[in-house]
């Protein structure tokens, strides 16, 4: 019963790369040669890393991303007035955050309901609210 | 009970934990044993209390049959560690200790039909971690702090008030550390799930008059998304890895929530923004 309670590959055998399924559809435009075996991966699933395949829609994913993640970046390092080290130590609580209120307010036509009750409006933890909806 | 033909070779005595041959055999599909025994025992008179408790009202919510309030709840914290009144509390200690022999009973029940299959003993090693999770809650924490009262009632909108009340005790519980951690591998086992499930089945069902693929399609399918495909074996230990690891953080972030940091969460951090190397 030893042999089955491993919880890592004890030996590999690595054969040649698997250079991927060929089919009518597939594109031949991946990009990296296969055949990297990686020791360490190789522990716990496949060693082999590749090939990999990008095109025109991988190309448009990796842009978009980098777009989003350098536009919350800076607008996070700009937050902190450019300070490197601040950025770095305030980084988990800087934010990019969506619009504020004051620009939802001069949408004309929008039509919104917004209700601010003060605190002290509540006697012994309780209030009553009448709402009263006009056409 | 239907049997398969061959399954009846797997069906031999010897084997078990506990009991030799006592209860060393099979009903229908199911193997009896003596923690299976053992199981019924303690699951049926955890049950039977629960009943019972609900019939005389023991618990925050008084007498009720409205399935949502029934509430057995634990002492209060005046008795500490000590065996509580039978109504005040006593009923669930007696039920917390039904609770966790019926899981530990099922824990050794599925090593014997590991044992008797000859596998590996990775199922209750596997579900001993949802029930060291349990134990953290009822046991382990109380312990710690010093009382029974501070497990949490069973009841199904009870146990989500205290849930409710020990997070806000700690003002925001989702900057726990190890809170952090739980979620993500939470999260990450339903992603992995997710498209491990989505690689079978788009591999097993094909379109009619197409043949079934193979695992070198699903290999070439995360080679050509990701770079790298983890394979058959991997992503079944990845699952349990990250499975277990969900349970395990859960755990751990509960039980420092109380023994270890006693102020909100989100003062912890400040050792972040203190360090030395910022100024």
């Amino acid at each position: 019963m030893a042999e089955f309670q491993n919880l890592l590959t004890p030996i590999q055998v690595h054969g040649p790369p698997d250079p991927g399924v060929e089919s009518e559809h597939s594109d031949k435009n991946r990009i990296f040669k296969p055949g990297g075996m990686n020791y360490l991966l190789g522990k716990i699933g496949d060693a082999q890393i590749g090939p990999f395949y990008l095109g025109w829609l991988g190309i448009l994913s990796l842009l978009f991303g980098f777009a989003a993640f350098e536009i919350i970046g800076f607008s996070m390092l700009a937050s902190v007035n450019w300070d490197v080290v601040e950025f770095i130590r305030q980084l988990p609580w800087l934010s990019l955050d969506p619009p504020p209120l004051e620009l939802d307010r001069q949408i004309k036509g929008l039509k919104r309901l917004e209700i601010n009750i003060p605190a002290d409006a509540a006697v012994d933890g309780t209030s009553t609210i009448n709402v009263r909806l006009f056409k | 009970m239907a049997m398969l033909s061959f399954e009846k070779k797997y069906r031999v005595r010897g084997g078990t934990l506990l009991g030799g041959d006592l209860f060393d055999f099979w009903v229908g599909p199911f193997y009896v044993g003596f923690f299976g025994v053992t199981t019924i025992f303690f699951s049926l008179l955890g049950t039977a209390l629960l009943v019972w408790g609900a019939a005389i009202g023991e618990g925050l919510a008084g007498q009720t049959w409205n399935l949502w309030q029934i509430s057995i709840a634990p002492p209060p914290l005046e008795y500490g560690l000590a065996i509580a009144p039978l109504y005040e509390g006593g009923l669930w200690q007696i039920v917390t200790f039904c609770a966790i022999g019926a899981f530990v009973s099922w824990v050794l029940r599925q090593a014997e039909i590991s044992r008797k299959l000859g596998m590996g003993y990775h199922v209750p090693v596997a579900y001993s971690v949802a029930v060291l999770a349990y134990v953290t809650l009822v046991v382990i924490r109380p312990l710690l702090l010093g009382a029974w009262g501070h497990g949490f009632p069973y009841g199904i909108i009870s146990h989500l008030d205290w849930v409710s009340n020990v997070g806000y005790q700690y003002l925001h519980f989702h900057y726990n550390p190890a809170h952090m951690i739980a979620i993500t591998f939470f999260f990450t086992t339903c992603l992995a799930l997710a498209m491990h499930g989505g690689l079978i089945l788009s591999v097993t069902n094909p379109q009619k008059g197409e043949s079934v693929k193979t695992s070198e399609h699903e290999n070439t399918y995360f080679r050509d998304a990701l770079g790298y495909s983890i394979g058959a074996i991997g992503i079944h230990r990845l699952g349990l890895f990250l499975a277990l690891n969900a349970g395990l953080w859960s755990a751990i972030c509960i039980v420092i929530s109380g023994p270890f940091w006693t102020r909100g969460w989100p003062e912890w951090w400040n050792w972040w923004l203190n360090l030395p190397i910022w100024f």
